[in-house]
C-alpha cells in the first residue's frame, strides 16, 4: 500500500524529468503542458521535426525544448529526451504522450508505487486501469501486440504500447532506443527484460478522442511494425 | 555451342576477368573482388558446361542441378538482404545520433 505521505504528494520533485515527444501537436500540446506542469515541474519536450508551429506553442511554457531538425519518429524523440535528462542529472525519467491521452496525475501514482516497491520501471497499463472511448479495433490490436511481445520478448505485461512510463536513473541508463518509430515500445520492453531490473505495472487512464485516434497507430501499421520487429530479430 | 552460350557465357567470363584484374591491381576491396569474380566465373562455367551443376548436385546428394542453383541463389539472397539491412540500420542509427547531437547541443 502507498503510505499517507506519498498519497498526499501533489507535485513530483524537480529531479523527475518528464519527456514529451511531439510531432505536429500545435493544436493540442498547449493544454497538455498546462495540465502536466501542475504535477511535474521539469518537463522536456522533444519537437520531432514538426511542420506546424509546435515549437512556438511549447516556448510559451516553462519547459525545456529540444528540436530534431528532421522528423525521425517517436522512439528517436524519446531517446533524445532521455539522453538529455540523464545529462542534466535526472534521478527519474518519465515519458508522456503529447496528444492529451494521458492523465498527468497518473505520474504521481507511478512515482509513489515505484518508490514504494523499489522497482526501476513503472509501466502504465490501460487494461489494469481505464481506457475511455477505445474502439474495438484498437482493443484487438493492442491485445495482439501484448501476445506478440510475450512471444518475442518473454516479458509478461498487460499493455505493451502505453506511452506513459516512469523509470529510475539506473533503469534509464539501460535503455537505448534504436528503433525510431513505433517499434520503440516493444524495444523498450525488450531492454527492460534484458536488464533484469524489476518492473511494475500501474493502472492508468487513457482517453481516446477523434484527434488522438486519427494521429495514433493505425491497425495496418501494426502489421508493418510486427514485420520490422521480426526483421530486427533476424538481423541481430 | 548455342548462341546463348556464346553471348552470355562470354559476357560472364569478361566480367569475371575484370574482377580478376581489379584484384591484381589492388583496386577496391580484395574480398569483394574475389567474391564477385568467383560468382561471375561460376556463372560462365555453368553456361558453357550446363551439365556441371547436375554433376555437383548429384555429388552433394541433391536431385537436380537446377535445384542446387536455386538453393544457392536463395541462400545468397538471404545473405545479401541481411547485409544490406544491417548497413541500412547502421546508417539510420548514425543519422539519428547526428540529429540528436544537434538537438541537444543547440539547447546547450
Amino acid at each position: 500500500m502507498v503510505n499517507d505521505a506519498n498519497t498526499n504528494l501533489q507535485k513530483l520533485p524537480a529531479d523527475v524529468f518528464v519527456v514529451v515527444p511531439a510531432y505536429n501537436e500545435a493544436p493540442r500540446i498547449g493544454p497538455v503542458l498546462e495540465g502536466l506542469l501542475e504535477v511535474a515541474p521539469t518537463v522536456v519536450v522533444v519537437d520531432d521535426g514538426s511542420r506546424d508551429n509546435t515549437s512556438e506553442v511549447v516556448r510559451r511554457s516553462p519547459v525545456w525544448l529540444l528540436r530534431h531538425v528532421v522528423n525521425l519518429g517517436q522512439g528517436a524523440a524519446i531517446q533524445t529526451g532521455i539522453t538529455f535528462a540523464l545529462q542534466k542529472g535526472a534521478n527519474y525519467i518519465a515519458t508522456f504522450d503529447a496528444d492529451g491521452q494521458h492523465e498527468p496525475r497518473d505520474l504521481l501514482t507511478m512515482y509513489n508505487r515505484l518508490k514504494e516497491v523499489g522497482a526501476d520501471y513503472a509501466l502504465g497499463s490501460r487494461f489494469l486501469g481505464r481506457a475511455e472511448n477505445m474502439p474495438w479495433s484498437r482493443w484487438l490490436m493492442l491485445k495482439a501486440a501484448v501476445w506478440f511481445t510475450r512471444l518475442m520478448s518473454g516479458i509478461w505485461v498487460t499493455d505493451t504500447h502505453n506511452g506513459i512510463r516512469l523509470m529510475t536513473r539506473r533503469g534509464a541508463e539501460r535503455i537505448h532506443i534504436t528503433m525510431n518509430r513505433m517499434e520503440h515500445a516493444s524495444e523498450i520492453l525488450d531492454q527492460i527484460a534484458r536488464s533484469g531490473y524489476r518492473f511494475i505495472e500501474v493502472p492508468v487512464t487513457i482517453r481516446y478522442s477523434a484527434e488522438s485516434l486519427a494521429k495514433g497507430q493505425k491497425t495496418t501499421a501494426a502489421v508493418r511494425l510486427a514485420a520490422k520487429l521480426f526483421a530486427e530479430r533476424l538481423a541481430r | 555451342m548455342t548462341l546463348f552460350q556464346w553471348i552470355f557465357g562470354t559476357l560472364c567470363a569478361v566480367i569475371a576477368l575484370r574482377y580478376l584484374i581489379r584484384m591484381i591491381q589492388g583496386d577496391g576491396s580484395r574480398l569483394a573482388a574475389i567474391f564477385w569474380g568467383l560468382l561471375w566465373a561460376g556463372a560462365a562455367v555453368t553456361i558453357f558446361r550446363p551439365g556441371i551443376t547436375a554433376e555437383i548436385a548429384a555429388w552433394m546428394g541433391i536431385g537436380r542441378g537446377a535445384d542446387l542453383v536455386m538453393y544457392l541463389g536463395l541462400l545468397a539472397g538471404i545473405g545479401i538482404s541481411r547485409y544490406f539491412y544491417s548497413r541500412l540500420r547502421r546508417l539510420e542509427n548514425a543519422f539519428t545520433e547526428l540529429v540528436r547531437h544537434i538537438a541537444i547541443n543547440q539547447l546547450s
